[in-house]
């Protein structure tokens, strides 16, 4: 006869063995959590500093996890740290890709016999899709990435970037107004209305 | 979307289309390799066994610091 799988150990539980001292409780947090933080880091400072900001990011929750109130859920605070990490990140690197948006590199696979000319376009759509979500102020970024391609409620969002909720409605319609015409000053056809 | 948010119907055709493009990105999302765990959890060891030396060293020289201060102390009310 089979049995039901355990029931899912809580985050509050997670972190109450983790304060005990229990690291193995921590590992299973990262593990449950690594991929939403991995996805909102990349989308931020691109995929080749998301592992090191990821990292910074575990890292940081594990040193201040006696801060952690729960009034908000563990998810909400860790990215809310992962938010943080991010923009430090790019501050110390200055990075902003704002102007790289037309200079798309090539697919890593770009051998028109092994790809069919359809997923090639495809990855060239999503890479030039993906500069121009850098090329975005951090904030606007932030706010994107969390709404439109996490699905955050506002709500949340509100929680994470630490910010009044009737700003996040007005700045998420500005940031998708800046994506616009970051998208229509693209010399790649977006194909978007007036 | 959660309840309470407004409905995808108060977007303009231009943010519409937009959202219909940034479905892409959804449905290719980055994803990070299982070695993220391994580095988190070094990382962790590594720092917490140097931490509490450190806080001791730490705790030990504003300690000497203290009593220098309170050795070369200049007297009270002296000009």
């Amino acid at each position: 006869m089979l049995r039901d799988p355990l029931p899912m150990e809580s985050d509050e539980s997670l972190i109450e063995r983790t304060l005990d001292g229990d690291l193995d409780a921590f590992e299973q947090l990262v593990e449950r959590h690594r991929a939403i933080v991995f996805r909102v880091a990349a989308r931020i400072v691109g995929p080749g500093d998301a592992e090191d900001v990821s990292q910074d990011a575990f890292l940081r929750a594990f040193h201040r996890l006696d801060q952690y109130r729960g009034t908000a859920a563990f998810r909400t605070w860790l990215l809310q740290i992962t938010q943080n990490t991010a923009l430090n990140t790019l501050t110390r690197t200055r990075r902003r890709p704002a102007e790289a948006g037309t200079d798309v590199p090539e697919v890593a696979d770009s051998d028109p016999v092994r790809q069919p000319a359809m997923e090639l376009e495809r990855r060239e759509r999503q890479q030039r899709l993906e500069l121009k979500l850098r090329g975005l102020r951090p904030e606007y970024r932030s706010l994107l990435v969390l709404r439109d391609l996490e699905g955050f409620s506002y709500g949340d969002i509100s929680d994470v970037l630490d910010m009044p909720l009737g700003s996040v409605k007005g700045r998420l319609h500005r940031a998708r107004g800046e994506l616009i015409e970051l998208l229509r000053n693209n010399t790649y056809d977006w194909e978007l209305p007036p | 979307m959660s309840a309470g948010d407004p409905p995808a119907d108060d977007l303009s055709p231009a943010e519409r289309r937009l959202t219909e493009h940034l479905d892409l990105l959804r449905a290719y999302p980055p994803a990070g390799g299982p070695q993220l765990v391994g580095r988190v959890l070094r990382g962790v060891r590594w720092q917490r066994a140097v931490r509490e030396p450190l806080v001791l060293v730490g705790a030990v020289a504003s300690a000497v610091l203290d009593g220098l201060g309170l050795l070369f102390k200049p007297p009270a009310g002296g000009s």
